[in-house]
């Protein structure tokens, strides 16, 4: 328990103190008083502007996605017993976007707002748990990202058609762009889309940490300790869905958070799956706020996409691991 | 003795195969009953349904309860399972394993008093399965006896009742074979019903109180290893021949040759 709480204790603050600093940061630098004159409202119009409108949205989406994707790799990987496991991986993201994508090239994001996510996080589940029907019998790694690999490829293959098909050429640079994974140029609009959903999928995944300590012992052993293993696997599934499916829908594709966060500290909570959970929310929102950052202070012609360094960053992370458990694979 | 356990016209399918054909028997307070057969004859099915972990027809009572309508915890306090396979896949350390077994035991509050009997039930595993010295270990590290001990010292961190292990013997040297039965020897004197699956017959008929012997399913024999591990039906169930002799006044059973079952 000392171990979480000490990452849970240092892992706040370090959150709140990144948070700060990526609010000072953009095409007009402000100093921490104008920020903090901006965030209470009582700075000139122009910083209160920026820091409420532009960057506010900015870090609060950072956390949000963070927190869901990092938990969410968290939740699978205990569920599924596999350090392997990540909702980028497995093909949950792409048929999120795959979801998202139908929504908004059939146009009804006119006709309600709310269909995005729920268009994303409906595509979300049912490759979740088509996952996890393909996966239950034997879950050795090479079954897990074979199926996550086939599912992965489905979805983009559905998602290229859509775009294919899609009447108007300008929607389509438009849902390219942003399938890349962006969380700037968002606004609080976008903040409370997904909001609801990402509160609800971590109030679920969060609640599964004791029962998912004793699922390390496996299915049967687990179950005969007094865990109901279908409630939790419903539970799990529908958490990442819903975290999944709204981030996505708002923010793109953002791969790697969810392999890497509960990677780094698995060790830090002495690998146990449930004390994972909480350090994953917290670490994958420090993540996704650095990165973030690192993509303002990078000199490069066009800003970069964030989707485009964390997946940059984290497929070699990814390969190193693969490399490592080789012997596991074979 | 009362019957702690008993076992209905247990049936259990796969698909339109019969895994295990209206079984019955019972398991007394503080027995150790031997589950033996060739293999395919369903030791594990009926165990996996005393544990509530596979479908089944029939009635199970422990104590005079039905298992299947007790809640999860409630029974999961009352019934330990050690399953054949380890699943393990994290580098938990030996202690943190172990204490899995006393999340039947959790409260939704935290509660000193919980908190000592759970720390002293995981010690006592620890001690009694010689895993004590181990249990900052990670559990990935261990060799294979190690890992075996481990496992059933998280079993017994339960302090259920009846305990069902599936082979706990498969991975363990002679000595930890024989210091293991005479542990679970020791917990039955205690009180405590255990019923496990093992393949050696000579352990089995050197530590079990009774035997149930199994075939395609269904029972062919039960009682004290001596009425089960008759010559006759070694040769029809196993097709073996064995050696039976006493020694210290105790009988023993050495699986000798196999033997064409078709020659009687």
């Amino acid at each position: 328990m000392a171990d979480s709480r000490l990452i849970l204790s240092s892992g706040l603050p370090l959150l709140l103190l990144l948070s700060l600093l990526a609010l000072t940061i953009g095409a007009a630098p402000l100093t921490y008083a104008e920020v903090a004159a901006g965030l209470l409202g009582i700075g000139s119009e122009e910083h209160r502007l920026i820091v409420q409108q532009i960057r506010l949205p900015r870090v609060l989406l950072a956390w949000l996605v963070g927190a869901a994707l990092g938990t969410s790799g968290a939740a699978l990987q205990g569920l599924l017993r596999n350090p392997l496991a990540e909702p980028g991986l497995l093909g949950i993201s792409a048929s999120a976007s795959l979801g998202a994508v139908l929504v908004l090239s059939c146009g009804l994001t006119s006709v309600n707002l709310w269909l995005l996510p729920t268009g994303a996080m409906t595509a979300a589940l049912v490759t979740t748990t088509a996952l996890y029907l393909l996966t239950r019998q034997r879950a050795n790694n090479l079954t897990l990202i074979l199926a996550g690999v086939a599912l992965s490829a489905l979805a983009s293959a559905l998602t290229s058609l859509v775009l294919n098909l899609a009447p108007n050429p300008t929607d389509v640079q438009d849902i390219v762009l942003w399938l890349l994974g962006s969380i700037s140029d968002r606004s609080l609009t976008d903040v409370w889309l997904c909001l609801p959903f990402v509160i609800l999928g971590l109030g679920l995944l969060l609640s599964c940490a004791p029962a998912l300590e004793v699922l390390a012992l496996g299915e049967a052993e687990a179950s005969s300790l007094g865990v109901e293993v279908a409630r939790v696997r419903g539970q799990i599934i529908i958490g990442v869905a819903l975290c999944v499916g709204a981030t996505v829908a708002i923010a793109g594709s953002i791969g790697f958070v969810g392999l890497v966060v509960p990677h780094i500290l698995r060790r830090l909570v002495a690998q146990r799956p449930g004390r994972l959970l909480w350090p994953s929310a917290i670490g994958g929102a420090v993540l996704v706020v650095v990165a973030d950052v690192m993509v303002r202070l990078l000199d490069t012609p066009k800003e970069l996409m964030l989707g485009v360094v964390t997946a940059l960053l984290g497929a070699p992370f990814f390969l190193g691991l693969v490399l490592r458990t080789r012997s596991e694979l074979g | 003795m009362t019957a702690a356990l008993s076992v209905t016209a247990l049936t259990v399918h796969s698909g339109q195969r019969q895994l295990v054909q209206a079984l019955s028997f019972q398991v007394q307070r503080g027995e150790l009953l031997g589950v033996i057969g060739p293999n395919g004859a369903g030791k594990s099915t009926v165990i996996k349904a005393i544990a509530q972990v596979q479908r089944y027809h029939g009635q199970i009572t422990l104590n005079g309860q039905i298992l299947a309508t007790l809640p999860p915890l409630e029974r999961a306090r009352r019934v330990a399972y050690l399953s054949q396979e380890d699943a393990l896949q994290w580098a938990l350390t030996v202690e943190d394993f172990v204490s899995l077994g006393r999340y039947p035991h959790r409260r939704w509050w935290s509660d000193e008093r919980q908190r000592a009997t759970d720390h002293a039930a995981i010690a006592r595993a620890l001690h009694v399965t010689d895993t004590w010295a181990l249990r900052q270990r990670p559990v990935t590290t261990l060799s294979g006896g190690e890992r075996a001990r481990v496992r059933l010292a998280r079993v017994l961190a339960v302090e259920a009742a009846l305990v069902l292990a599936d082979e706990p013997l498969a991975a363990l040297d002679p000595r930890h074979q024989l210091q293991l039965m005479a542990l679970l020897q020791t917990h039955c004197r205690a009180g405590i019903s255990i019923i496990l699956v093992l393949h050696d017959l000579t352990l089995a008929s050197r530590f079990c109180d009774r035997l149930l012997l199994l075939q395609h399913g269904q029972l062919i024999a039960s009682g004290a290893p001596t009425a089960v591990l008759t010559a006759a039906n070694l040769r029809t169930v196993y097709g073996i021949a064995a050696v039976a002799g006493e020694y210290q006044n105790q009988a023993y059973l050495l699986p000798w040759a196999a033997v064409d079952a078709a020659d009687t």
